[in-house]
């Protein structure tokens, strides 16, 4: 996937974990609930524009209890566009929490 | 068999055999593995994801084949995953650790993923307080959760899945029990999922919704307080309730259940685990068909006939004119104008007792369990005589099992058992299923036979010509007889067998063969089977011990009897023709008489009538007094209420005004099973013990405490009398207040008849039973309690409560199984095969052209389902035809027939199902309102049938 710098990380992985929430067959655990919590927290941030200290800090949590865990590869997959957001562009996220009013799109 | 396998868990090192799954494996050394959606009597799916370990195998050298070792100790190789330990085999050399950080942080984070979903209602949850995510979360979970309570899901709570389970979707952790249950052990596959994702969640598919007589287990095994029943939703917190071990008395197998009481109230039903019984099952039945105990309309006092009405009197008055009228009968016409009749329903104590009053004291052997139908069905005695050896666990089977079903539908007979037998097939043992119209185990029968009604006998006898050609006959016992006469039955082409009953030669010799190579084989047969007479039944106890299968565990005959304690019946002699312990007459009276009887009146030793022979023995004036306990023939064959009004003196002992009561000139009332002690057999010969959960409401009292009034009146009575003649040597206080000696105690002849009465405990009969009844030899109490605290065989391995399912441990012991006559050196048995009564649905009286077929229905007309809410279940009276024949008739479902037979005209509503086959109709036995017994004529009744008027109603 080729995408320029004007792309939001926080909002392609909120993008794209919407996907897999809407993918997961709900079978296991982790994927459905991870999936479901990870959705619920970056629309939050993304969307809303209400990011809250602990939020990242949380998506660190909810990606780390889902990876290893899943019964199948979706679930898996859901674990690398948060983690490599979280991983790689901080201060994206960083600027939502501390930027509150900020939209990005 | 299965290797063992040895492996290490935390440093533990174990051996179990090869299959075990790392949860179970686990379990064997103290080691929790906390599961949700795994059960150890369901496939693992490893869906929760909550039993996830660290598991690593021996390194092997791809050169030698050999474990690679370091230091001498293998090297281990992790899996760079954790896995669900549930779903892992173990594996020689595996090393699982259960406890690591890793592990730890993986499990607590499926509990908190698991809580953001939940409602966390737990104060007005039903699970509350035995609950398997409570009590994980406490030994696992996060102490607070990082979700925001107001994302969490929010589903309309709760909706019905059926009529007795309601679903609440948001506590559901989707852990898939319940859908695996009714999937793989219920084979009533009408759960399942729907939707995907979050919103996923569990619905019913059939119509009408949760169509299973097994429903009540999935709230049982439920995690979680998604399922719960309407019987018991909001009524107690699990807590509050004292849980007293009981049986249910609905059908022959004999459930262990838990009577859960706050205070006198029985809160709900729950299985208590035996694993030769019911497993940790219970079917609707016995869950939801126990509210008859606390019925509103309960009798509580005696009630005497004053002309129109019954009026309350005392229990000395009640007792003293029992005795009055049955001793002034018995001085008139005899003793064998006087008979009885005792429900299959009632404990051994109360039936023993009510036997020996009979001949004892009465000196009659009209005894009689049944009603007196013409569709009675013969007693069963081979099922006594080959029944399965002890130690039989219909559970356990699998590999190496054929289990024979024929004539039989054991979900509506003996529920349980249908669960066990698909357990049984899915373990890899073979099911032959043998019967005239489809049934729900065909599904999962490995070989099904479809004969024609009527002819079971000749289906059973070719399989018998088979066995005999391979098995031989060299290993049977001397004592064996009737060879000779049974080839001599057999001497005809196997064709005729085949063209008689339609089963093909190839299904015959394959259904012998799998019989007879089975390491263990049991034939189960029920009341269709019963229905074809005791030839059947007589060839099917050939059939077994040719092949070999009888005198050990795990193999012989299975009855599927109708109640609860109908074993017991026949064990207690309940019958015209046989006494306790199936002995003759004769020996019986002698029994008596060497136990200090006096002398037996020769109404004792001679055949009684049996319960069809009472009838007509009334109307012809040869019967006087009769005396029904826990029965109602008054309901279950209207036929016999000119009888019940005719006789001069009837006394009826039972829980409710039944229609018989009404008729009563004495009505005593009845402690019901949960207020009271008392031993039942089951259909395996098994003697469990019920136990008082709750005081009879007002005067009731046990039945066998009851019999024990009447012929202490009644010996009172005679001995004042005797008196008055000087003829007796004691005064007549003596007896009233007389000591107590030991049961079978040295009274002489000359003082009382028989060994004395005044037993003060159910206990006390129970002994004198162990004592005098063959087969019964200590069974006693005693025994019981005994066996049951010490651990012993009293001990279950009482998975299902390690796992969090709420089914109870056993601690009350699971019951003593007397051995089968055919297990004793020194048995012998007769292979001379009886003539067949039956007709084939061909051929036959033109004017009566269909042959009705029969079935006992779980769900019927009876009157323990007073205040139940399987009342609904209860179908209306029908007949069901063929679709060729209905055509032919021009009768569509729902249309009124008109049935006709010899005996009388009935009229019901018409169901048309292609499972009746054409040249039948299909009349359940036991509907409300008995409709079958006004056209039965016998076993086998042939029918005509026609349309009424032209409407459709």
């Amino acid at each position: 996937m080729v995408l320029n710098d004007t792309v939001s990380a926080p909002h392609l992985a909120y993008k794209m974990d919407e996907f897999f929430k809407h993918e997961s067959c709900g079978k296991c655990t982790p994927c459905r609930e991870g999936t479901y919590w990870l959705v619920k927290v970056l629309h939050r941030m993304v969307e809303e524009g209400d990011a809250r200290a602990g939020d990242i800090e949380t998506l660190h949590a909810i990606y780390q209890q889902m990876a290893g865990n899943c019964f199948c590869l979706l679930g898996e997959s859901a674990v690398m566009p948060i983690k490599s957001a979280l991983n790689l562009f901080p201060e994206e996220f960083e600027a939502l929490v501390h930027e509150k009013d900020k939209r990005y799109g | 068999m299965a290797e063992d396998i040895t492996l290490i868990i935390d440093g533990v090192k174990l051996t179990v055999p090869e299959g075990t799954n790392v949860v179970d494996a686990a379990r064997t050394v103290g080691i929790e593995i906390p599961v949700f959606c795994y059960h150890p009597r369901l496939r693992s799916v490893g869906m929760c994801r909550m039993c996830m370990v660290a598991v690593g195998i021996p390194r092997i050298d791809r050169d030698t084949g050999q474990c690679l070792l370091e230091n001498n100790r293998p090297v281990i190789s992790m899996f760079p995953r954790l896995q669900t330990a549930c779903t892992t085999l173990v594996s020689p050399g595996m090393v699982v650790m259960t406890s690591t950080d890793e592990v730890k942080r993986a499990q607590r984070g499926i509990l908190e993923f698991l809580l953001t979903s939940h409602p966390l209602d737990c104060p007005v949850c039903d699970k509350g307080g035995e609950c398997p995510l409570q009590n994980l979360t406490m030994g696992w979970g996060p102490g607070t959760s990082r979700f925001e309570y107001h994302n969490k899901m929010h589903f309309e709570k709760p909706v019905p899945l059926g009529d007795l389970i309601l679903l609440d979707r948001e506590r559901c952790i989707l852990c898939g029990r319940c859908v695996r249950f009714q999937d793989e052990l219920a084979d009533d596959p009408v759960l399942g999922f729907d939707l995907r994702g979050r919103d996923w969640h569990i619905i019913s598919k059939s119509d009408p919704p949760f169509d299973s007589k097994f429903s009540g287990n999935t709230t049982d095994i439920c995690p979680v307080g998604a399922l719960t029943t309407t019987d018991f939703r909001f009524r107690s917190r699990v807590w509050e309730l004292r849980s007293v071990p009981s049986l249910c008395i609905h059908c022959p197998v004999g459930c262990n259940v838990n009577l859960d009481m706050r205070h006198r109230e029985v809160m709900r039903v729950m299985p208590r685990e035996n694993l030769a019984v019911n497993d940790i099952w219970i079917c609707d039945k016995g869950r939801f068909g126990q509210h008859f105990v606390e019925s509103s309309e309960r009798l509580t006092t005696p009630l005497m006939r004053r002309g129109d009405q019954l009026v309350q009197v005392s229990w000395e008055q009640a007792f003293e004119t029992i005795a009055e009228r049955f001793v002034a009968i018995q001085r008139k016409h005899g003793g064998t104008a006087l008979a009885g009749i005792a429900g299959e329903r009632l404990s051994n104590e109360d039936l023993y007792l009510f036997q020996r009053l009979f001949r004892e004291v009465f000196g009659s052997n009209n005894l009689d369990h049944r009603i007196g139908t013409p569709g009675d069905l013969p007693d069963d005695d081979i099922g006594v005589m080959l029944g399965v050896g002890s130690g039989t666990s219909l559970v356990t089977l699998g590999k190496g099992t054929t289990v024979l079903v024929i004539g039989a539908n054991p979900e509506e007979e003996a529920p349980v058992y249908l669960l066990h037998l698909h357990q049984m097939v899915k373990h890899g043992g073979e099911l032959v299923v043998a019967n005239v119209r489809p049934t729900k185990l065909d599904h999962s029968a490995t070989l099904s036979l479809r004969y024609r009604p009527g002819t079971a006998t000749q289906l059973v006898r070719g399989l018998l010509r088979v066995v005999l050609e391979e098995a031989g006959t060299k290993h049977l016992s001397q004592k064996t007889t009737g060879l000779a006469e049974l080839r001599a039955a057999l001497n005809h082409p196997m064709a005729s067998v085949v063209s008689a009953t339609g089963v093909s030669e190839d299904d015959i010799r394959a259904a012998a063969h799998t019989f007879l190579q089975a390491e263990n084989a049991v034939i189960i047969y029920g009341a269709e089977a019963m229905a074809e007479g005791t030839a059947l039944s007589q060839d099917l106890g050939s059939l077994a011990l040719i092949a070999g299968k009888t005198g050990k565990a795990n193999n012989g005959l299975l009855a599927l009897l109708p109640w609860g304690n109908s074993r017991g019946v026949l064990d207690m002699g309940v019958r015209p023709d046989r006494g306790p312990g199936y002995a003759p007459l004769a020996s019986a009276a002698k029994e008596r008489e060497g136990a200090g009887g006096r002398k037996a009146a020769e109404g004792a030793v001679q055949r009684g009538l049996s319960a069809r022979e009472m009838w007509n023995g009334v109307v012809e004036g040869r019967i006087r007094g009769m005396y029904l306990m826990g029965i109602d023939p008054a309901s279950a064959y209207p036929a016999t209420r000119t009888a019940l009004e005719k006789v001069d003196f009837l006394v009826v002992q039972d829980m409710f005004l039944t229609p018989t009561a009404q008729m009563a000139d004495v009505v005593l009332p009845a402690a019901a099973f949960a207020e009271r002690e008392g031993t039942y057999t089951n259909a395996e010969r098994r003697v469990q013990r019920v136990r008082p959960a709750r005081p009879a409401p007002g005067d009731c009292r046990p039945d066998w405490a009851m019999v024990q009034g009447i012929a202490e009146a009644v010996l009172a009575l005679l001995k004042g009398t005797d008196e008055e003649q000087g003829t007796a040597k004691e005064p007549r206080k003596k007896l009233k207040g007389k000591k107590r000696e030991a049961p079978g105690g040295a009274e002489t002849a000359t003082e009382s008849p028989g060994p004395s009465w005044g037993y003060l405990t159910a206990s006390e009969v129970a002994s004198e039973i162990a004592e005098r009844v063959p087969g019964y030899q200590g069974i006693a109490y005693t025994r019981l309690a005994n066996a049951a605290s010490r651990g012993g065989w009293g001990r279950q391995p009482n998975e299902s409560f390690y796992y969090g399912g709420t089914c109870y441990r056993n601690s009350e012991g699971v019951g003593i199984q007397y051995p089968a006559p055919a297990e004793l050196s020194g048995a012998g048995f007769s292979l001379k095969p009886r003539e067949v009564e039956t007709t084939s649905a061909s051929g036959g009286d033109t004017r009566y052209p269909f042959l009705v077929v029969t079935q006992r229905l779980l769900y019927d007309g009876d009157p323990f389902l007073r205040d139940s809410q399987l009342l609904a279940h209860v179908p209306a009276p029908y007949v069901a035809i063929n679709p060729s024949d209905a055509r032919s008739l021009g009768v569509q479902a729902g249309d009124r027939v008109r049935v006709a037979s010899v005996a009388g005209v009935l009229e019901l509503a018409a169901r048309v199902s292609d499972e009746v086959p054409a040249g039948c109709v299909l009349i359940p036995s036991n509907l409300p309102g008995a409709p079958l017994s006004m056209v039965q004529t016998g076993l086998q009744t042939r029918v005509a049938v026609s349309k009424v008027g032209g409407r459709r109603e």
